[in-house]
């Protein structure tokens, strides 16, 4: 890489620029609007040589109004998909003839979408000929470039494939995952699948990461109730990601396992020797008796335990010390 | 293991649960604390007995015994690094093993004046004393060693904690640095127990708190349960339940794994649209939102539920 250098673009209003695949030398292509407020897609190649911009390959003028996005077509298609609010439409070139001399073919064709403004894509597909788009919504599509017999794109077809937190970024992994980065709601790491499920969706959510953000309004509780543990809450999120944030700090408890038992005043662990690996017994204190609780087989059960330690079972515990001999 | 009753000590076989060896009182023991070779009995009218474990004839024998001017709330004795060892008198059949787990010291917390004392062991002389200087009287008493250091841990019967290092440096040991906290409002009871190979206590109360030590200062952090009361804990870890603590309450026993020390929990409620305004009524204990989409929709929010109404 050498030294960077400007070049003035004619250019005023752009609106997505993004270098294309395929192309000898670097290529740009643009989304522009004119003083009459038409939008256009041209290209330009940069020569680093002269450093300066040459007309590119191709252009197109007066393209939808709503046009917001450029997604780049990687080889051996080439092109861009150009998205906008009510249509999603393919430019690009087919491969020159056997002719040297004869002009490219330009290619154009579209898909009618519904109304929506798209905030992300990306390709999904090897072969380049499967994208995937995010609108304002959370409604992920497919749009799919069928090919002719000379790998011409013929025709564009769409596909709804899920709704996921409004993505503001769109970054395929790899084998149909797919990272969802949201500004509104919790970023979440899909996978997609080509069955349906029983929502009629194809997208499986496999991790989620949150997002108090963005936050409009929040207030500091402090619960007499439970002792002075503060929390926070906040208005969280914003369209359908909306959400209440309850927020605390301190050490979770994973339950395993919770029996109602009324009454209990002291708990010991006992093992059955020193070098027990596990405890295998719960001594509960009650008022007058005491009760045993054991691991055995994978269960845990109430023991009984017979001799001498029968008036055990009558008695109040005040303390219980695990002990091992060393012999 | 040894199991105290209100009248009796008894020695158990762990394997077969027979009784090895049991040392009847004369009166009515009200609370004790012991390590893997000794044990210490308050009994009714303020008498502490100190006791100590024949290895050769598996049972006990009382060593020393001291009157005390008043009852005792409670006691507690622990093995700590850094003590005299030099100052117990060690069985002639005493395994080496035991004497490392020995305690030399006895915190004694008393009913009536409110004073803490600590006890030389096996001597039961006094050491030294503190007054608490409140009008609730402790009810659980911990000497735990948190980091390289040794504390005093006093739980008092309104939820207030009070700690104090214990100090080995000079020839006997005192107790140093007073530190007062508030951790609920009900009595507390401490446990011990492992987490991350580091020694914590869990203190029960109705704001159940786990202490740890990091960079030789004693942290707290409040257990985020939706049950909130426990009233007492031991560490069991079992073939089903493996590195649980078992924690009992008023009317429920809960098995679980502690999560590692201080995480952020964040709870969410969906709404579907977006919250712009919220506000906490402390008195109803309800929350009041506002939603931007319809702007005449208010939500009213139960405190612990948070449900619509």
């Amino acid at each position: 890489m050498k030294e960077a250098f400007n070049v003035a673009l004619n250019e005023t209003r752009i609106i997505d620029i993004k270098f294309l695949y395929g192309c000898p030398k670097p290529t740009i292509c643009l989304l522009y609007q004119d003083n009459r407020n038409v939008r256009h897609v041209k290209t330009w190649v940069v020569d680093t040589k002269e450093k300066e911009l040459t007309p590119g390959p191709w252009s197109q003028s007066n393209v939808e109004f709503g046009a917001s996005m450029i997604i780049p077509v990687p080889s051996p298609l080439g092109g861009i998909l150009l998205v906008g609010s009510s249509s999603i439409t393919y430019i690009g070139q087919s491969a020159a003839g056997s002719s040297s001399t004869g002009p490219a073919q330009m290619q154009v064709q579209a898909v009618e979408i519904a109304p929506a403004q798209v905030i992300a894509g990306a390709c999904i597909a090897e072969d380049s000929t499967r994208f995937l788009v995010a609108d304002h919504r959370g409604v992920l599509s497919a749009v799919v470039l069928c090919l002719g017999a000379n790998n011409e794109v013929t025709s564009l077809a769409l596909d709804n494939v899920g709704t996921t937190s409004i993505a503001e970024t769109l970054t395929y992994l790899g084998d149909g995952h797919v990272y969802i980065g949201s500004i509104f709601g919790d970023s979440q790491l899909v996978r997609l699948h080509t069955d349906r499920d029983e929502q009629g969706s194809n997208v499986e959510v496999l991790a989620t990461h949150t997002n108090i953000g963005p936050i409009r309004d929040m207030c500091l509780v402090d619960n007499d109730r439970q002792g002075g543990q503060r929390q926070l809450v906040t208005c969280s999120g914003a369209y359908k990601d909306g959400s209440l944030r309850v927020i605390r700090s301190g050490i979770g408890l994973q339950e395993q396992a919770s029996l109602e038992v009324p009454g209990i005043k002291a708990l010991w662990s006992l093992r059955t020797h020193e070098d027990a690996e596990f405890d295998k017994y719960l001594v509960q204190s009650f008022v007058g008796e005491t009760r045993i609780l054991a691991i055995e087989n994978e269960e845990m059960g109430e023991v009984s335990i017979f001799s001498v330690i029968q008036s055990l079972i009558t008695s109040v515990l005040i303390l219980l010390i695990p002990f091992m001999f060393a012999d | 293991m040894v199991q105290v009753t209100a009248r009796s000590v008894r020695l158990v076989d762990c394997a077969d649960f027979h009784l090895l060896s049991e040392y009847v009182c004369p009166s009515t023991i009200t609370v004790a604390s012991g390590t893997l070779s000794q044990l210490t009995l308050a009994v009714s009218g303020g008498e502490v007995l100190y006791l100590e474990l024949d290895m050769q004839t598996k049972s006990f024998k009382i060593t020393s015994s001291a009157q005390l001017d008043q009852d005792i709330a409670c006691l507690s004795l622990r093995p700590v690094s850094g003590a005299r060892e030099g100052a117990m008198e060690v069985e002639a059949t005493g395994s080496a093993a035991a004497t490392a787990r020995s305690s030399s010291i006895l915190a004694v917390a008393m009913w009536t004046d409110n004073s803490v004392r600590l006890h030389a062991l096996p001597t039961l002389e006094e050491i030294c004393r503190v007054q608490l200087g409140t009008d609730v009287q402790a009810r659980d008493i911990l000497i735990v060693e948190l980091g390289d250091k040794v504390y005093l841990l006093i739980g008092l019967g309104d939820g207030r904690l009070i700690t104090y290092t214990v100090d080995f440096s000079g020839d006997l040991p005192s107790l140093v640095n007073r530190r007062n906290g508030v951790l609920g409002t009900h009595p507390i009871t401490f446990s011990c127990f492992q987490n991350a190979g580091a020694q914590c206590v869990f203190a029960a109360c109705d704001r159940p708190t786990v202490m740890y030590s990091k960079n030789g200062k004693v942290l707290f952090s409040v257990l985020d349960v939706s049950q909130t009361e426990f009233t007492n804990m031991a560490p069991f870890h079992s073939e089903l339940f493996p590195y649980c603590l078992a924690l009992c309450s008023e009317a429920s026993l809960v098995i679980g794994v502690i999560e590692d020390i201080q995480k952020v929990h964040i709870q969410t409620i969906p709404l579907g649209q977006a919250p712009s305004r919220i506000r906490h009524s402390a008195a109803n204990g309800v929350y009041a939102g506002k939603s931007s989409r319809n702007i005449n929709l208010i939500y009213i929010l139960d405190l612990i539920f948070f449900f619509f109404i």
